[in-house]
């Protein structure tokens, strides 16, 4: 690329983030994970290798657990995103959140907010039916400290009540 | 990954357009190959097209000819999990559902994984030599790292292969590939829609400068009784196929009425070989039958000394998956072999 | 409280809702403002000297603050023993940007510092370096024939070398009743915790900086960065409160944390330098190493011969050495023991310790 194909021109977007508007301009070549944590100061969403490979940037788009390092920022106008810090509602936790503190699944906890909005959207998908099956759903969010059987227990208990909305 | 030019458009004409007037113009859908590639310095867009909202692109829909046509920009998942792809095309369901991980089969488009390149370590490294990247600088893969590599197909300027597991099941299912250019309309059969490297290895596909995938036709037959996709990989999930295979066959009795046999992970682009599926027309669904076809699947095949081991297996993973086409209900989560 | 009747029951983290929530802050997180970003730029070579930088068409964008290298970088300590950290193995540590040599694979030589990370990021892949290429050895296998004995230290203290031969060996092997034998290969492992190596320094004036660094040895940066940058040890505030995984990889200070603090002394501003995952394979990680294995004895099952000899890999500049031969004579003492643990330099970065066991590659018994 040379210097005279540079274009500096930033897009006007509009989100909803965990049900607050959000209006900023962004270059085409931001990543939705950092718009989320360098311009909304939403850092609960990590970067864990930035290349789609390790599921720690997930988070609930329009309903679909997605990852936002393999999104452009400018290209999710308009839509509605649910991060790790809108999972709770004020001080409660959701049955999912409870149930991994319950559980010990986490221990550095890097992995632990990708791991909870993806879980929590596998849930809603309906598609797991045994534990290999949530296990291969699941598939998609490494945990390098070995949390990931009380990853699943936790999982599994939420499935069991039906309690995930 | 560089500064570039955006803009969105609402129909595939103007998509045309705006490609074949920016330079250096590149398309966008789910983005999950693309935004990977950009942030690796890969290849470096100067105007991205974001066809994401082109209309009426992204629909699965029954076609007059009893098959169905599936939207280029209807994503991964949505296709797997459609209730006329689960019940009618199951095998392309399992295939899709094999590959990559739910995150990124919600964003990753029909059309996407088609033209999705290699994962070669030396491509994906852009201060190596390689010929796909940069034509004439080399290959290191075939004196260097090969376990990935292709053991069928290739050329001694590439030796890359084509990760797709959708790709392997539209494969077998002889799917069409519809696109549209400048010139028109035109329709691919899959067999002819990727390549093998040849001289050429920079190129991946057969779509010319302009064209863009509008929907993937599937024929009617979509081998709903017997099915299966096997794919064999260093991890349990969420790694691309060391070797994959795809089988759909039809039975009359014990005996086989038609089959198809698609392998991956072995060459740069899916491989059939009917002849070996000729051979097993009218022959008993058996093991030792199910082997001699696998030897004509595998003739020529060759390893860089990284992936030797990929010739036995595949001929292995032929024979157990061609078993478990008889049985599609005994498969498990992540084409894991059963039986 | 009787803590008797709290031993054996489950107990939830007192970090756990800090974690579920997203709340917890890892080094990288923190909002600082008027921040700018760094981009490390890493040696393509393995061995050899860097002819040339073409910063040109870097220079050329805007929003590009400042590019380091080693032709520009501040005054640096000379004697190695400002760089040494609490956990530094015997030999010369490595320091970064010193000068124009490339001495192993992915070595740091240059930091972009912009006004957005994407630029940063743009700007490092736009860095044109030249080279003057040298042969080089980072295959263990390939290597055996170099092997030697480690240096002593302060690290051959608290990981003590084996002890020497007793009895007779070979000997009692050749007449034990029963023998087994195995050589095992245990290839190269990275740590690759989920949280990228980050740092993002403070600048608050007065000589006065806030570090917050992924690190398992605050104390051990703060020394370092006082060291290093000639800064009263009270002056500078290393903060890790939440790491997100290190296994032994944050065990001494990483080369993030050295250029993020020197451009933030430079430019007097604060900065954040965070790794990109393939720069994660540059730093410390469980060496390679080849062992061989013989034991020798009794028809019921006493161990009368034991020979234990692992070769591992090293840096040129550092020797990094584990216990590894010691265990099976402290397990089951016996009387003819030959144990033997050496040590071959490679063109690598220097290994460090990783929790958790080693895989091995190939074994032959």
């Amino acid at each position: 690329m040379t210097n005279d194909t540079i274009h500096f021109k930033p897009h006007s977007t509009q989100f909803i983030v965990n049900g607050k508007e959000v209006v900023l301009q962004f270059l085409p070549w931001v990543s939705l994970l950092d718009a989320l944590r360098d311009h909304c100061k939403l850092t609960g969403t990590k970067k864990g290798c930035d290349h789609g490979q390790c599921g720690a940037c997930t988070i609930i788009f329009d309903g679909k657990r997605i990852l936002s390092c393999l999104s452009l920022a400018i290209m999710k106008t308009g839509c509605s995103i649910t991060t790790i810090e809108g999972i709770a509602i004020g001080d409660d936790l959701h049955p999912l959140q409870t149930a991994f503190i319950a559980h010990d699944a986490f221990q550095r906890g890097y992995c632990t907010p990708g791991q909870i909005c993806s879980g929590i959207a596998m849930l809603q998908e309906g598609k797991a039916s045994t534990r290999e099956e949530v296990k291969e759903l699941m598939s998609g969010n490494l945990c390098r400290c070995g949390a990931n059987n009380n990853i699943i227990d936790a999982l599994m208990e939420v499935k069991e009540k039906q309690d995930y909305e | 990954m560089n500064n570039f030019n955006y803009i969105q458009v609402a129909n595939d004409t103007d998509a045309i357009e705006e490609l074949t007037s920016n330079k250096e113009g590149q398309f966008i859908a789910g983005g999950t190959n693309l935004i990977d590639l950009w942030k690796y310095n890969l290849t470096h867009p100067g105007t991205v097209i974001d066809i994401s909202g082109l209309k009426g692109c992204n629909t699965i829909n029954e076609d007059e000819n009893g098959g169905l046509l599936l939207g280029a920009l209807a994503t991964n998942a949505d296709t797997a999990y459609h209730p006329l792809v689960e019940k009618y095309y199951p095998l392309l369901s399992k295939a899709i559902l094999a590959g990559a991980s739910a995150q990124i089969r919600n964003s990753a488009t029909n059309g996407g994984n088609l033209l999705q390149r290699t994962r070669c370590y030396y491509f994906y490294d852009a201060s190596s030599p390689c010929n796909k990247r940069n034509p004439g600088s080399g290959c290191p893969a075939i004196e260097g790292q090969n376990r990935m590599h292709a053991i069928l197909g290739f050329s001694d300027r590439c030796i890359a292969v084509f990760p797709s597991d959708m790709c392997v099941a539209l494969a077998a299912l002889e799917a069409v590939v519809n696109v549209k250019g400048p010139n028109g309309k035109r329709a691919i059969p899959f067999a002819e829609f990727h390549r093998l490297p040849g001289e050429r290895p920079e190129l991946d596909n057969n779509l010319d400068a302009h064209e863009i995938i509008t929907n993937i036709s599937l024929p009617e037959e979509g081998f709903e009784e017997n099915y299966s996709y096997l794919k064999l990989r260093d991890k349990n999930s969420y790694a691309f196929a060391l070797v994959s295979v795809a089988t759909g066959l039809k039975l009359n009795g014990g005996n086989i009425d038609s089959i198809r046999i698609a392998l991956g992970g072995v060459a740069h682009m899916p491989w059939r070989v009917p002849e070996a599926e000729t051979y097993l027309r009218g022959k008993e669904a058996t093991e030792e039958n199910f082997s001699a076809a696998a030897a004509i699947l595998m003739r020529d095949a060759k390893g860089f000394g990284h992936n030797d081991f990929k010739i036995e297996l595949a001929k292995r993973a032929i024979v157990r998956n061609c078993l478990m086409a008889l049985d599609p209900k005994s498969q498990r989560p992540g084409a894991q072999p059963s039986l | 409280m009787n803590t008797q009747q709290q031993v054996g029951k489950p107990i939830s983290r007192l970090e756990g809702r800090l974690k579920v929530t997203g709340a917890a802050k890892y080094s990288g997180d923190y909002d600082v403002p008027n921040l700018l970003y760094g981009y490390i730029v890493n040696s393509t070579i393995t061995k050899g000297k860097i002819l040339d930088i073409d910063e040109s068409q870097a220079r050329a964008l805007p929003g590009i603050i400042a590019i380091f290298s080693h032709k520009n970088r501040p005054s640096l300590p000379w004697f190695d023993i400002m760089y040494m950290d609490m956990d530094a193995p015997p030999g010369s540590p490595f320091k970064p940007l010193y000068d124009d040599h490339i001495k192993y694979n992915g070595q740091p030589i240059a930091l972009l510092v912009a006004e957005s990370f994407e630029l940063a990021r743009y700007a490092a892949s736009l860095i044109k370096v030249s080279y003057e290429k040298e042969s080089f050895n980072t295959d263990l296998e390939a290597n055996i024939k170099k092997s030697r004995s480690p240096r002593k230290g302060m690290a051959t203290l608290i990981k003590p070398l084996p002890p020497s031969p007793k009895g007779d060996f070979e000997k009692a092997y050749a007449d034990a009743d029963a023998k087994a034998s195995g050589d095992f290969v245990h290839g190269t492992e990275h740590h690759n915790p989920l949280e990228l190596f980050a740092t993002t320094t403070i600048f608050e004036g007065d000589g006065k900086l806030t570090v917050y660094d992924k690190t398992q040895g605050t104390s051990n940066c703060q020394v370092y960065i006082a060291n290093v940058f000639g800064l009263h040890y009270k002056d500078v505030r290393v903060l890790s409160p939440f790491v997100g995984g290190a296994f032994g990889s944050g065990l001494r200070p990483q080369y993030q944390l050295f250029l993020c603090v020197m451009a933030s002394l430079e430019l007097k501003r604060n900065v954040r330098v965070t790794m990109d995952r393939k720069q994660m394979f540059t730093f410390g990680h469980r060496p390679q190493t080849v062992q061989t294995t013989r034991f020798g004895a009794t028809s019921d099952g006493i161990l009368t011969a034991i020979d234990h000899t692992a070769i591992a890999e090293t840096s040129q500049f550092e020797d990094y050495t584990e216990v590894v031969v010691n265990w099976a004579n402290i397990l089951y003492p016996a009387k003819n023991t030959k144990l033997d643990y050496k040590l071959v330099p490679l063109d690598v970065y220097t290994p460090i310790d990783m929790r958790a066991r080693r895989k091995y590659r190939n074994a032959r018994y």
